[in-house]
């Protein structure tokens, strides 16, 4: 309760406004500072937003995983209402994830979508955790629901170090960008390096910010039907 | 792929982005205004059993 206190006015009024600040310096740097791509042009610039909703995503599911391990291993609410937040914004990031990727592979492989490894395994990602948020749809949080919840977002994040290494272990053609070296296929200038960096933080706390709305609001829905209950019981 | 073409592109990328983002704002506050209605009838159930 106490660290809640704590963190409730930094979270409420400046971590927008951080956010805010961080997304419209990203935006200039993308696209007043770092340079156009040699082959791609200007269609290479989606790379620095692409890469970070999937950075976003994967740091929700993570964190889902992670307090579902908890609740599942030593219970309480909070572990998860974190985890249910934390799939709620990751799965808006994988969405734009998923949605990016295809305007960008337009352009560039001359199609929207190809069954690349690494592709197919990000839409398994997507529909794992869909199903989570399907699983949680009901007004209440049944305890049996969010045990069964809480499984399949521990089973589910495991999908995630398999997309990280799709491209080397099925040869897939989704380039690795941020691993290959400058001559090849790489960041060839170090203001793209700049650039992705400067969106890593405006998403990072973008993503800060859209879980702890979801997670207050969750746990605002918890207290209110607590509260209902206690009602309830009174006047019975 | 002559390079302004590729600009929309660039532009329907970002677009999507805010786009999706948007409508995640909207369903956080349409979820916040059915807490809020959840809250004032609890108030009302409230005062009704402290009035009677």
């Amino acid at each position: 309760m106490n660290v809640h206190r704590r963190i409730a006015p930094f979270a409420d009024r400046v971590l927008p406004l951080l956010a805010t600040v961080a997304m419209l310096a990203a935006l200039a740097c993308i696209f007043l500072y770092v340079p156009n791509e040699r082959v791609q042009g200007p269609v290479q610039r989606i790379f620095y937003f692409h890469v970070n909703c999937w950075w976003a995503a994967y740091l929700g599911f993570f964190i889902a995983a992670g307090s579902s391990a908890l609740f599942l291993w030593r219970g309480g609410a909070s572990y998860d209402r974190l985890a249910h937040a934390g799939v709620e914004v990751g799965i808006l990031f994988c969405t734009m994830g998923l949605v990016t990727g295809p305007i960008w592979a337009r352009p560039i492989w001359g199609t929207w979508w190809t069954w690349d490894p690494r592709l197919t395994m990000a839409v398994i990602l997507w529909t794992i955790f869909a199903v989570y948020l399907v699983l949680r749809s009901g007004a209440r949080d049944e305890p049996e629901i969010s045990r069964y919840a809480a499984v399949l977002a521990v089973i589910g994040v495991l999908d995630i170090p398999l997309i990280m290494i799709s491209v080397r272990l099925w040869r897939g053609i989704h380039p690795s960008v941020i691993s290959a070296p400058a001559n090849k296929g790489g960041l060839e200038d170090p203001r793209m390096v700049t650039g992705l960096l400067v969106a890593l933080v405006a998403f990072s706390l973008l993503f800060l910010w859209l879980l702890w709305l979801r997670y207050e609001g969750l746990r605002l829905r918890d207290e209110l039907h607590r509260l209902e209950d206690r009602m309830d019981e009174s006047t019975r | 792929m002559s390079a302004p073409e590729r600009f929309w592109f660039l532009f329907a990328a970002y677009g999507a982005i805010w786009v999706l983002l948007a409508l995640f704002l909207m369903h956080i506050g349409r979820r916040h205004r059915v807490l809020e209605r959840e809250l004032r009838a609890l108030e009302a159930r409230l005062s009704r059993q402290a009035g009677g």
